[in-house]
């Protein structure tokens, strides 16, 4: 009975089997396209994956190929020689001092960070490049800089160049030229170029061959600061420091160059012979001064008579310009001096940036020992004016010409020493090189000063040119307002409207076919 | 393919459609040139990557009818019962829209020679940034594709391109939200701060490496990476992939 | 010629198609019958490729439809129930389009384009929007479209939808002309026209197919074999006898019509026997006029309703 009851059982479950292989047969095709579809897919997924994974991660720079602006990502033969003449154990750091951007497109980056990961691919190891955020690590700061010289707690953004203990910092906005005339016109930066290769190749080189020649700095004379000029020379390889006015003022043995950075106090009885002394054993230097607040009272007596034995007059008035093509925002004294021919070497641009500047003249009686000659002119239209008890500038002297704003007087033996004297502090202020950086054309130019007073400077300084990004400039007189107004006409307003009518035309005309 | 090539990039001119893209395309690329030409500096690359961002605009506007009116008005079953194959009918559809970003895109030709006339140049990044858009509405065009398969109605089509491309486009941020999700929720769980980070980097890394944009955002510099070039390409292609076999399943399906 | 061999179509659990094996002919109109629901239409999809069957084969003039899909499609020409048209095309386009999707030379599409329109009565609306145009012509330019590349082996279904009576008549005519040279499935619900134009009728009921044969067959096989109706003028008794009496026949029966003077047999042949002959001339040599003689066959609808009623 037991049997009879388990049978029916059995096979029930035997007919539901047959019912589902059956089911299975007949669902197989389906089953096997779907199993082959999705698996399809699943396999393509992989493949792709994994084939860019491995072209990204493997191959990806290989096969990445720069036609920028002249290689402007890719650093230059010169810069690669220079790391190619390093030691084989030669460690440069470059650090900066921020979080490494992930996107550095139409950052101010954009030009730095590729062009130093070249540096560092380049360099066989010599160099190496590292972002470090200095408010999540700020040990880098004492690891970088133990003294505190460069307060690099308040340089976020900006580079830092380590060699050996001995440092460099650069400020990435240094690394462009500026559009001055954009600059002077809508007060907006411009990059016309780019100079980050040569800034960062020369803080290196004058890191690593170290200071070739030696600066001071007259302190004392109530001049402004000198920081920024004294960065210009350090990344020159000229050591910067200061010499105090003193009872016992001497121009030490060691100084290459001696600056007076706009005083606005008369120097000593002492120092003028210190300095002519200086200046007749071959000595050079730089005098900078201007006609300002600080010193309009100021007569300068011992300054001038030094001066004067040189051939140079410092008047006591302030050159006024009314050429309007030299004038900058139609300001009489922010205006453009042209360099003069036998100076024209100084550089590519043919005026420079003066500001509140003195007329400087020859003295009537020559002294032939010295050879003078203007360095800087203004145009013909140029005029003097002294300020009036409410500092309005009142004319003094109506008949327009060319007054010169920068002369040279060289002393002349075999080892002529050299006296540029500018009556524009542009040259050489923190005032000046804060607001138009250490990029700008006066830069430059007093850049090449130096180098043809300190020769052997000229040396440890690589040359690479300029980059220029300038081609995105419009050609004024082609792209007028009246231009743009009829770009934006027809772009704006002609065509949409016509592609708007255009449908309407043809919605209509369709819809009743 | 051909067949299909040429009656999707017509329609794209028989109904108001095409004509609306194109509008929109013109009118905002010549604002953006427009501002560039009044500041007297005009990068063509930079304004060929600001487009980038009417991919979103755009491309549910034309992909949106693609399948899912075909779906609609019953002439999919055309394409399942001519003697064509599924995948050229997927080709011909995508390729009509590229065209038509293709004459679209004769906005910035005219600019460039605009530029040349006033005196400006027109650099090696301008290529970089044609084909790198090129590539980039490849992948996008077929997400959208994609979207339309999924659906018969239009509006939900361009709203699910709408989202992908949206999504796309968000990645690296979402990528750093994910990271920062995955550290907080280590940080419950006691885990050491420097595995956090890791972790953290780890998978933002991982979800942002996939982000065209930033892929690409370097051709504009002028520099070429044929790695990003393939992914986009790649992807597009698996993208089309899908809807192909999607618009298989119909057929074998047991639904 | 058509091969359709074991088809099955699983939907889940549910058998949409149970089974379904039939042949169509060269040159023959076959009617393709059954209820909603019955599987008509997804039988006729798989048959032309839009859908794959679980199991079972199609095979057009030789082609599997699965494994040379191309091959088999080319020869197909197919009229679903919802006419695939483009809306936002003209007439005149969307008949180019068709034509370089089904392959057809360039040289030739004007003049093969103009044919069919004129073919299929579309020829005054060639320039015309196809979403401006009635119910009637939208469907033409369905038939028109599966007319395109003159395929072999045409599939309708329902082509008549939607027109007019007079324009009902052309299509026919149209389907007959056609069918001198090609291989055509129809299914419609108007069960006179199927009548009229198919040669054969297959009808399928859940899946699976509940009869194949010619119209003929069909009706006979349900009602055994033809009975014929008489009216005449004469005595009942006499003339019912008489009939009885012809060899053939194998019952009489007598109905009143109620006219005076007019009586109506039915008269029931044995299987097999044509016997109208022989009643015609015993009436006549008796003298009784024959006011109606006609053949009784059930109609396709009462085949299909007793057929389909399970």
């Amino acid at each position: 009975m037991s049997t009879n009851e388990k049978t029916p059982v059995k096979n029930v479950s035997k007919v539901s089997k047959n019912a589902t292989s059956n089911k299975k047969h007949k669902n197989e095709r389906a089953h096997q396209l779907k199993i082959y579809a999705v698996g399809s897919v699943l396999i393509l997924l992989a493949i792709i994956l994994l084939a860019n994974v491995l072209l990204d991660k493997v191959l990806g720079n290989a096969l990445t190929f720069d036609f920028s602006v002249q290689n402007s990502n890719v650093i230059s033969d010169a810069s690669v020689q220079f790391l190619d003449s390093l030691p084989q154990d030669a460690k440069i750091r470059i650090v900066g001092l921020f979080e490494r951007p992930s996107s550095f497109y139409e950052t101010k980056y954009q030009y730095i960070v590729p062009l130093l990961d070249d540096y560092q691919k380049k360099s066989n190891g010599k160099v190496t490049v590292e972002y470090v955020d200095i408010t999540k690590n700020p040990g880098i700061i004492q690891q970088l800089d133990p003294t505190n010289s460069y307060n690099l707690k308040t340089l976020t953004g900006w580079y830092v160049v380590s060699y050996n203990g001995k440092l460099d910092v650069i400020d990435p906005v240094s690394c462009y030229t500026i559009d001055t005339d954009m600059l002077n016109e809508t007060n907006s930066f411009i990059a016309t170029g780019i100079n980050t290769e040569y800034t960062f190749t020369n803080s290196m080189m004058s890191l690593v061959k170290g200071f070739t020649n030696k600066a001071y700095f007259v302190t004392g004379l109530k001049e402004n600061g000198s920081t920024q000029f004294k960065r210009l020379l350090n990344g020159m390889g000229v050591e910067a420091v200061d010499l105090a006015v003193s009872s016992g003022f001497k121009v030490p043995a060691d100084c290459n160059l001696l600056i007076l950075n706009g005083p606005n106090s008369d120097i000593t009885e002492a120092m003028y012979s210190e300095i002519k002394a200086y200046v007749e054993k071959g000595g050079k230097v730089i005098i900078s001064v201007d006609y300002s607040a600080d010193n309009v009272n100021e007569a300068f007596p011992n300054l001038n008579r030094l001066l004067n034995d040189m051939n140079i007059i410092v008047e006591h008035s302030m050159v006024s310009e009314n050429d309007p093509s030299y004038m900058l925002n139609s300001k009489i004294n922010d205006s453009q001096a042209d360099v003069t021919d036998m100076f024209s070497e100084f550089s590519s641009e043919k005026k420079m940036h003066i500001t509140l500047a003195r007329p400087l003249s020859l003295t009537a009686a020559l002294n032939s020992n010295y050879t003078t000659d203007a360095v800087l002119v203004t145009s013909k239209s140029a005029t003097k004016s002294v300020a009036d008890e409410n500092n309005q500038a009142k004319q003094i002297d109506s008949n327009p010409g060319k007054i010169n704003v920068a002369m040279r007087t060289a002393y002349n033996t075999d080892k002529p020493g050299e006296v540029y004297v500018f009556s524009t502090v542009n040259f050489t202020s923190d005032v000046y090189y804060e607001q138009f950086t250490l990029s700008d054309r006066n830069a430059d130019f007093m850049k090449s000063c130096v180098r043809s007073m300190l020769p052997t400077s000229a040396q440890y300084n690589i040359n690479i040119p300029v980059k220029r990004l300038d081609g995105n400039r419009l050609n004024d007189n082609k792209a007028t307002t009246s231009a743009g107004t009829t770009v934006m006409i027809v772009f704006m307003i002609v065509l949409p409207v016509i592609l708007s009518s255009m449908a309407v035309i043809v919605y209509n005309k369709r819809k009743n076919l | 393919m051909q067949a299909i090539f040429k009656r999707e990039f017509l329609s794209y001119f028989r109904t108001p459609v095409g004509y609306v893209a194109m509008a929109i395309f013109t009118f905002i690329s010549g604002f953006i040139f427009y501002t560039q030409f009044a500041s007297g500096y005009v990068s063509i690359s930079q304004e060929i990557i600001t487009l980038r961002a009417l991919f979103i605009v755009i491309v549910p506007i034309i992909t949106m009818s693609m399948f899912a009116e075909d779906r609609r008005r019953g002439t999919e079953i055309l394409y399942y019962t001519s003697p064509i194959e599924m995948f050229s009918v997927v080709a011909g559809k995508f390729l009509a829209a590229m065209a038509l970003y293709f004459v679209m895109f004769i906005n910035v030709f005219i600019h460039m020679i605009v530029v040349k006339a006033c005196g400006g140049t027109v650099d090696a990044g301008v290529i970089g940034s044609i084909l790198v858009f090129f590539f980039l509405a490849a992948l996008f065009i077929s997400i959208g594709l994609l979207a339309s398969v999924l659906t018969d109605n239009m509006i939900i089509s361009a709203i699910v391109a709408f989202l992908f491309i949206l999504v796309t486009q968000l990645l690296s941020v979402i990528g750093n939200y994910c990271g920062t999700a995955v550290s907080t929720i280590m940080s419950y769980m006691g885990i050491a701060a420097s595995t956090r980070t890791a972790a953290n980097n780890a998978v933002s890394g991982f979800i942002g490496w996939f982000d065209p944009f930033t892929k690409t955002e370097d051709f504009s510099l002028g520099l070429f990476s044929v790695s990003a070039l393939v992914f986009c390409i790649s992807f597009a292609l698996f993208f089309l992939y899908l809807s192909f076999r999607i618009l298989e399943k119909k057929r074998w399906s047991q639904k | 010629m058509i091969e359709i061999k074991n088809l099955v179509k699983h939907y889940g659990d549910k058998k949409a198609v149970n089974d379904i094996s039939f042949t169509v002919k060269d040159n023959e109109i076959l009617g393709f019958l059954g209820p909603n629901g019955a599987g008509k239409t997804t039988t006729m999809n798989i048959i032309t490729g839009y859908l794959s069957s679980t199991s079972g084969s199609v095979k057009i003039n030789g082609h599997d439809i699965l494994e040379e899909p191309a091959l088999a499609k080319k020869d197909i020409g197919y009229l679903p129930e919802q006419p695939p048209l483009y809306l936002d095309m003209t007439v005149d386009e969307y008949l180019k389009f068709i034509c370089d999707l089904k392959q057809v030379p360039a040289k030739e599409r004007k003049e093969h384009i103009s044919q069919i329109m004129d073919m299929v009565g579309i020829s005054v609306v060639s320039g015309r929007l196809i979403g401006n145009l009635s119910k009637g012509y939208k469907q033409r330019v369905g038939l028109a479209q599966a007319l395109v590349g003159d395929p072999p082996i045409l599939i309708l279904d329902e082509p008549t939808v939607g027109l007019d009576p007079n324009q009902i008549i052309g299509i026919r005519k149209l389907i007959k002309q056609l069918s001198k040279n090609h291989s055509i499935i129809v299914s419609s619900h108007i069960l006179s026209e199927i009548q009229e134009i198919a040669d054969r009728v297959v009808i399928i009921n859940h899946g699976k197919v509940a009869a194949v044969d010619t119209i003929m067959d069909l009706s006979q096989r349900l009602s055994g074999t033809s009975k014929i109706l008489m009216s005449f003028n004469g005595p009942a008794k006499d003339v019912s006898a008489r009939l009885k009496m012809i060899p053939g026949i194998a019952d009489v029966s007598i109905r009143n019509p109620g006219v005076p003077g007019e009586v109506e047999i039915t008269l029931a042949p044995k299987a097999g026997n044509d016997v109208r002959a022989n009643a015609f001339f015993m009436m006549a040599k008796s003298g009784w006029p024959i006011l109606e003689f006609r053949s009784l066959n059930p109609s396709l609808e009462e085949v299909f309703l007793s057929i389909t009623a399970g």
